[in-house]
């Protein structure tokens, strides 16, 4: 039986009175999948990320992950997971290694471990020299950079990224594609939001589509995409549905 | 078709008072919380009002009313100089939307006439706060005529003009000149602080013009201040009562002459100032010696801490108070109380009711926790996705507050305490007065903060200055504190016990309310 790390059943958020911005979603992410989450702009992507990360209120549903309700047992959600939004708002007031520390101390990170992680990580993202400078004088991409090396320092069950590859340079890009594919090794669950459907098509075993906030497809990207590439699938999906 | 610098203003005015939000939002919640924030804003503007008439009415017993006019454009002018100066380059250069402007096809002069427009208005409604009530007992006091009319209008227009560019320049180039260095926000938060004491240096140089009886002596005031520390206002009253009519034209040329002469001069260079300001140290590597770790409440109390001395204008418009209560246990040591205090009023019960209330209104008007959330700003999605209780993140953020206040109240409190030769009681209610308010106020900021926060802010001056938990603060503690003093006059010890009973209840109240805020982006 699968491990299931989130599972969203009947998510349903309305900004105002009005607006649906998600309507009854669901979907589960299991241990070791790469779960892609695909869909225009405003279809509700963002919104499902951040009510998943306990950040956002949302009004009807349930979100489990790995067992616990974010709504009733939020920080206990929190300490499994990452959260990084597709604009790295840090602080920028503090030096990238201050940074880390206060994600360490969040996070519970042992000093040993931490001190381990981040020389791994900032190494691996050719960031270790500029560790030491505030975060306001990095560069967008770095700031991404330092938002991941956060997000993992505590090695989460379950990683919510929206547009993790926008701002990374090609060579952090592959790194953390590799970065991926490790922690699924080890029993932990990747969902994220993307506009690149090639990078989608390539590293996530799961595919869902969303569109005005109502999941369309889902499932195994070979089944998703069936014989065709997934930009003609989405493009179809989407052109369906309008019909 | 608009002029774009009329465009860019209408832009930043929208932003900053959130109207354009708040017609657009649908949320009942949120047009309720907005009606009762605006309901405090216009008790606190009462609240000035009100004092500003007293101030006026006792000028005028001293028989200075004629000088009112001037003196309000001197005081006003000086406080609008210092919130300028300690904004620094953020209230022209450093502001959030900076790239997105400059991006625009808009020429640079147009972006600096809109921001320093932006300024002046907000600080013009301010002067108004005061200038009005000012105006209405001149006239009651010292007769109505269409040309001094004129004249009020005029020097009460332009009184913002001259000192705002004067505080912005010298803001930048402090801002301009530390900007490389690695430490550059610790720097200009110091020399902030230095020209913060500097003008408290002048002002205590005011208080000490009081006279024999221990009566404020307005007259040697308004000597000090218009005649040596803000001249161009004395020339309004040139024409008030010199009858020089050319006098306040003199003044409005002068205000508007310094403001073409400085957009030009920054429009020139305003490319080399931009560069300037975002020069950074070098980059630097980090030690194994920085890793380091802390509790989850140590490091989200670090962080508040790094925040609060991060940025000048939080800093100084966050503990103030906290200073004047530090410089003032330091200028106790010099000072002979028995001299200086009326001898029948010297008991141990009237100065412990007096104490008690000038420290609740020190402790109050330094209140950084009433827009520490505020300020987590666009990065807040961060914080609360920490795997932490609302509750833990919001104790932390009052933290600072308590700790800065406790620390400030409670040497001001021994220093005056020994050299009163306060008496047992006098001593416990003083120290519990410090302890209580200081938690007090803590948390109500927080709350306040979590009620009312304004996380789309350009500048952090906006909301460490000008927003409506600060003023719900610093107000309550004005309002508070002098009515205890009132009360110290009858009831000595008892007014300071009441008002401690009053805080301990308070924060019970404020500690419930917290438990229940959830924190959402």
């Amino acid at each position: 039986m699968e491990n299931i790390i989130l599972d969203i059943q009947g998510l349903t958020k309305t900004y105002g009175k009005t607006k649906k911005a998600v309507d009854n979603l669901t979907l589960s992410v299991c241990a070791g999948d790469i779960y892609g989450f695909i869909g225009q702009n405003g279809a509700g992507k963002t919104t499902t990320l951040r009510s998943v990360a306990g950040i956002l209120p949302f009004d009807k549903g349930e979100i489990y992950i790995d067992g616990h309700s974010v709504k009733a047992e939020p920080v206990a959600c929190k300490q499994i997971t990452a959260y990084i939004p597709d604009n790295p708002d840090l602080y920028e007031f503090l030096t990238g290694v201050q940074f880390l520390n206060f994600m360490g101390d969040m996070f519970g990170v042992e000093k040993n471990v931490r001190a381990q992680r981040i020389q791994q990580y900032a190494e691996m993202f050719r960031i270790a020299g500029d560790l030491g400078s505030p975060i306001g004088s990095y560069s967008h991409g770095m700031k991404q950079k330092i938002a991941l090396i956060g997000a993992l320092l505590h090695e989460p069950k379950l990683i919510l990224l929206d547009e993790p590859f926008v701002g990374l340079d090609p060579e952090a890009a592959f790194k953390l594609k590799q970065v991926f594919h490790e922690l699924c090794e080890k029993g932990s669950a990747i969902f994220f939001s993307t506009h690149v459907l090639d990078v989608a098509e390539k590293l996530c075993n799961k595919i869902a589509i969303i569109k005005g906030g109502r999941l369309i497809a889902s499932g195994d990207t070979e089944a998703v995409r069936g014989d065709e590439s997934l930009e003609t699938v989405f493009l179809e999906v989407l052109a369906d549905d309008a019909r | 078709m608009r002029a774009k610098w009329a465009l860019l203003l209408k832009i930043q005015l929208m932003g900053l008072t959130g109207i354009g939000k708040l017609r657009k939002d649908a949320d009942p919640a949120v047009r309720r919380r907005a009606i009762g924030g605006l309901t405090a804003l216009a008790i606190v503007g009462l609240v000035i009002v009100f004092y500003t008439v007293l101030i006026a009415l006792s000028y005028c017993e001293q028989g200075l009313g004629a000088v009112l006019p001037s003196f309000t454009v001197a005081v006003a002018s000086l406080i609008v100089f210092a919130f300028s100066f300690f904004q620094g380059a953020a209230l022209l250069f450093s502001v959030k939307d900076r790239d997105f402007v400059l991006s625009l096809p808009v020429p640079r002069r147009d972006i600096l006439v809109a921001r320093l427009l932006c300024s002046y208005i907000v600080n013009l409604a301010f002067v108004l706060l005061i200038a009005v009530p000012v105006t209405v007992v001149y006239f009651v006091f010292e007769g109505f005529g269409p040309a001094a009319l004129g004249t009020v209008l005029l020097a009460v227009i332009f009184a913002p003009l001259l000192p705002l560019i004067v505080g912005a320049a010298l803001g930048t180039l402090v801002s301009a000149l530390t900007a490389g260095m690695r430490h550059k926000n610790l720097l200009q938060s110091i020399l902030s602080v230095v020209l913060f004491v500097g003008a408290l240096a002048a002002s205590f140089s005011l208080s000490f013009s009081a006279g024999p009886s221990g009566d404020i002596d307005f007259s040697a005031m308004y000597d000090v201040l218009v005649g040596s520390i803000y001249p161009p206002a004395v020339l309004a009253q040139w024409t008030l009562t010199g009858g020089r009519v050319w006098g306040v034209f003199a003044f409005a040329g002068i205000s508007l002459a310094a403001a073409v002469i400085f957009v030009a001069v920054e429009a020139a260079f305003y490319d080399k100032i931009v560069g300037k300001l975002m020069a950074h140290a070098a980059a630097r590597a980090y030690r194994k010696t920085d890793i380091k770790s802390a509790s989850v409440m140590g490091a989200l109390i670090k962080k508040e801490f790094r925040r609060l001395f991060s940025c000048p204008g939080y800093m100084l418009n966050g503990i103030s108070g906290s200073i004047l209560m530090a410089i003032g246990a330091v200028v106790l040591l010099f000072v002979d109380l028995s001299a200086v205090l009326p001898a029948d009023a010297a008991s141990d019960a009237f100065l412990t009711g007096m104490a008690a209330g000038l420290l609740i209104f020190m402790i109050g008007i330094s209140c950084p926790a009433a827009s520490a959330l505020s300020l987590e700003g666009s990065s807040r999605g961060l914080l609360f996705s920490m795997p932490v209780s609302a509750q833990k993140i919001l104790l932390a953020k009052a933290a600072p507050t308590f700790l800065i206040n406790g620390a400030a109240g409670l040497l001001i409190t021994a220093v005056f305490c020994i050299k009163a030769s306060a008496g047992a009681l006098g001593w416990v209610l003083c120290l519990l007065t410090v302890i209580l308010y200081a938690a007090c106020f803590a948390l109500a900021g927080t709350y306040f903060n979590s009620k009312f926060p304004k996380y789309d802010w350009t500048t952090e001056t906006q909301v460490a200055k000008n927003s409506m938990p600060v003023m719900i603060v610093c107000f309550s503690a004005m309002v508070l504190g002098f009515a205890v003093m009132g009360l110290g006059f009858a009831i000595g010890y008892y007014a300071a016990a009441a008002a401690d009973v009053l805080a301990a209840a308070l924060i019970a109240v404020f500690l419930a309310l917290l438990k229940k805020v959830k924190l959402y982006v």
